[in-house]
């Protein structure tokens, strides 16, 4: 500790000197615009910028890729809440409950709510990198793929124990978005699989956002179509005292939901190969399972917001971690900041922190810096993003629709993407209307891969002994985790006298 | 609603013994030195989803639906109108880019809802001012700043002269 709180102090002098703070409050503000643009995430931001900071000393490099990442974990949410749409895989799990917040008229509460989570998760986060560092990297690395299999267990557990959702229809959410994870090449024998009718498009699978896109974007703007019955009137939210007060009560009210997200988010971000999507959405089925009130979740509860981006940005910095530590980065985006890495002549690895202490703690001490200079953005920004709810929605539905294809279009370049988005956004929203919940197979699609992976080189690593799922204390306590959350529902429904009707028509997306 | 619920099962049923079918393209049971065969997982999915199918259809045929959905139709005339005026332009407009391109596409796209689903609240003049502004914005965003090529279809030829002169600087 001793050491930690000087050198952390040298980060900042770091921070402040020559042209860097100018550099990170660029930074942010590009990453909040990235961010908010449907299908451009950090990770197009931290890739398409690299060329410049080869212009830059190393410190200043990495202080504005940081900049731009926390940016983009801030502005994400902001599409998600306003427009439905998710700015980034990241932001998914903040459509479930912003969206309908904005559509009440509460949007300023949902971006408040959205800026302080973030806020938290980040400076969380943060402090966690710094002070637990070299430890938490070792105990990630205590994460076989028996443990991680049983990690993704949980996640899926955490949906099917949520209280009012249909049951069948929520296995079904899941099995589906796995299945739709399985299309493409075999990651282990490289064989094609499940390319429906010989189409070559099926060949680079189905790629994530294609299916969020379709179901939130499409799908949200023909469930308000047909809830309006074609005569939908906007709200014209107000950033006034009123909203700010009440805005300032759902950040307290979601305090500790947002500590929850940051541990959770942080903890899930330092495992490689995770990263910030799978964290956010566990950390909102966490909030739904242990709130008093789950069934207002999906239907604008500010604590559905606060959980999820809490968990993304503290997530967005524990995904640093094994990028430094190790060397293994955490997510796509810190794969891109660790090639610049080594473009800068830096090798990671523990010897990084005691051979470039200025990189390093320049860095951490940066990442404060940034997360409250992006909150104080988004905050600031959010009378011009209101403007965006007061357009009639004649000029609202073709713009979330162009933003739906160049989303749809953008992360494989191919139209077959934007006609499956079509596809998807045109079933999920049937299927909507009959109560099938759509998030469960946003999280499946995202951890699809992460679980057949981990589940078949657990068996090839065992001979195929399904025991190896149960061979390691953090595999057995996970395991347990997740039967007693499937059992939730069995328990539940013998309390309330065994009816398991929900509500139809208002059911969450 | 019952219906519905019931033809959606059934549909999922179809779907489920399709990919089904499809996975067995891959083994599906244990190849020896690379362990299951790349067609176990979503041989086995298809098959929790048809029984999820079966599940679903079972509970409707009982009556096990929520009393508010009990002889209510699954669309009516009017949500069944709109919702097909928006789902049939945004078919035309991504059809369209094949012959127009991206940007000809989401011109026609905001002239349709400001004219016909905006049913005269907007004048031609703002219009026609968004139709230019709104794909300018998009093609400086994505295809400038972002270096995101978006397909043009006939309308290709017509870049390169823009492109000359973001090159040229």
């Amino acid at each position: 500790m001793e050491t930690i709180f000087p050198s952390l102090m040298h980060g900042f002098v770091v921070t402040f000197q020559d042209h860097n703070f100018l550099i990170l409050t660029i930074g942010c503000a590009v990453g909040l615009f990235v961010g908010a643009m449907p299908g451009l995430g950090s990770v197009n931001g931290v890739a398409i910028l690299l060329p410049v900071t080869f212009l830059m000393t190393p410190t200043g490099a990495i202080i504005f890729l940081a900049a731009i990442y926390y940016g983009a974990m801030f502005g994400g949410s902001i599409s998600s809440i306003l427009l439905g749409i998710p700015g980034a895989s990241t932001a998914v799990a903040t459509t479930f409950d912003g969206r309908p917040m904005a559509v009440k008229g509460r949007a300023v509460q949902a971006l408040m709510t959205s800026a302080a989570a973030s806020f938290v998760g980040g400076t969380i986060g943060v402090l966690l990198f710094t002070l637990l560092a070299p430890p938490l990297a070792s105990f990630a690395l205590r994460f076989g793929p028996a443990e991680n299999f049983a990690l993704m267990l949980v996640a899926f557990a955490t949906f099917v124990g949520l209280s009012g959702d249909d049951v069948w229809k929520t296995i079904f959410s899941i099995a589906f978005g796995l299945l739709a994870s399985t299309v493409g090449l075999d990651t282990i024998s490289g064989q094609p699989r499940l390319i429906f009718f010989d189409l070559p498009g099926f060949y680079h699978g189905i790629s994530f956002l294609v299916l969020a896109i379709g179901l939130y974007g499409i799908g949200e703007i023909l469930w308000t179509i047909q809830l309006a019955r074609g005569e939908v009137t906007m709200t014209k939210p107000t950033f006034d005292k009123a909203s700010f007060k009440d805005g300032m009560k759902c950040i307290k009210r979601g305090f500790l939901t947002m500590n929850m997200g940051s541990f959770l988010g942080f903890v899930v971000g330092i495992l490689p190969a995770a990263g910030a999507t799978p964290g956010s959405l566990m950390a909102y089925g966490i909030a739904k399972t242990m709130s008093r009130h789950p069934d207002r979740y999906g239907r604008g509860e500010s604590n559905g917001v606060a959980a999820p981006e809490s968990a993304n940005n503290a997530a967005s910095t524990g995904s640093m971690l094994p990028m430094l530590t190790l060397g293994i980065p955490g997510s796509p985006t810190t794969a891109v900041l660790l090639g610049g890495m080594f473009i800068w002549g830096l090798t990671p690895g523990p010897m990084l922190f005691s051979q470039q202490p200025d990189f390093v703690w320049g860095l951490i001490s940066s990442l404060y810096v940034s997360n409250l200079m992006a909150a104080v953005l988004m905050v600031l920004s959010i009378p011009l993003f209101l403007a965006i709810l007061r357009l009639p929605f004649s000029i609202l539905a073709p713009v979330i629709y162009i933003l739906c294809i160049t989303g749809g279009y953008a992360p494989t370049n191919t139209m077959h993407d934007v006609w499956l988005m079509v596809g998807f956004g045109l079933g999920g929203f049937m299927l909507r209307k009959l109560d099938y919940p759509m998030a469960p197979a946003a999280l499946a699609i995202v951890l699809g891969p992460l679980t057949e992976r981990n589940f078949r080189q657990a068996l090839i690593g065992s001979q195929g002994d399904p025991s190896v799922f149960f061979s390691s204390t953090i595999s057995i306590v996970l395991m347990a985790c997740t039967v007693l959350l499937l059992v939730l529902p069995v328990i539940k429904r013998a309390i309330s006298g065994g009816d398991d009707s929900d509500q139809p028509g208002t059911h969450p997306a | 609603m019952k219906r519905a619920e019931i033809w959606a099962g059934l549909t999922i049923a179809l779907f489920s013994i399709y990919t089904a079918w499809k996975s067995l393209e891959l083994p599906i049971s244990w190849v020896k030195g690379r362990g299951p065969g790349g067609g176990t997982f979503p041989f086995y999915l298809s098959l929790i989803m048809l029984f999820c199918a079966i599940m679903i259809m079972f509970r409707a045929v009982r009556g096990k639906i929520p009393a508010a959905w009990v002889g209510q139709p699954y669309f009516d005339r009017i949500e069944l109108k709109s919702v097909l005026l928006h789902t049939g332009s945004l078919i035309v407009a991504v059809g369209s880019i094949y012959i127009i391109g991206t940007y000809g596409a989401i011109m026609g796209l905001l002239v349709f809802h400001m004219r016909v689903m905006g049913r005269g609240r907007h004048s031609w003049f703002m219009t026609i001012t968004l139709a230019i502004v709104i794909p300018v914005v998009v093609f400086l965003f994505f295809e400038i700043l972002m270096q995101q090529v978006m397909p043009k279809g006939l309308t290709e030829p017509l870049f390169d002269p823009i492109f000359g002169l973001f090159n040229a600087h």
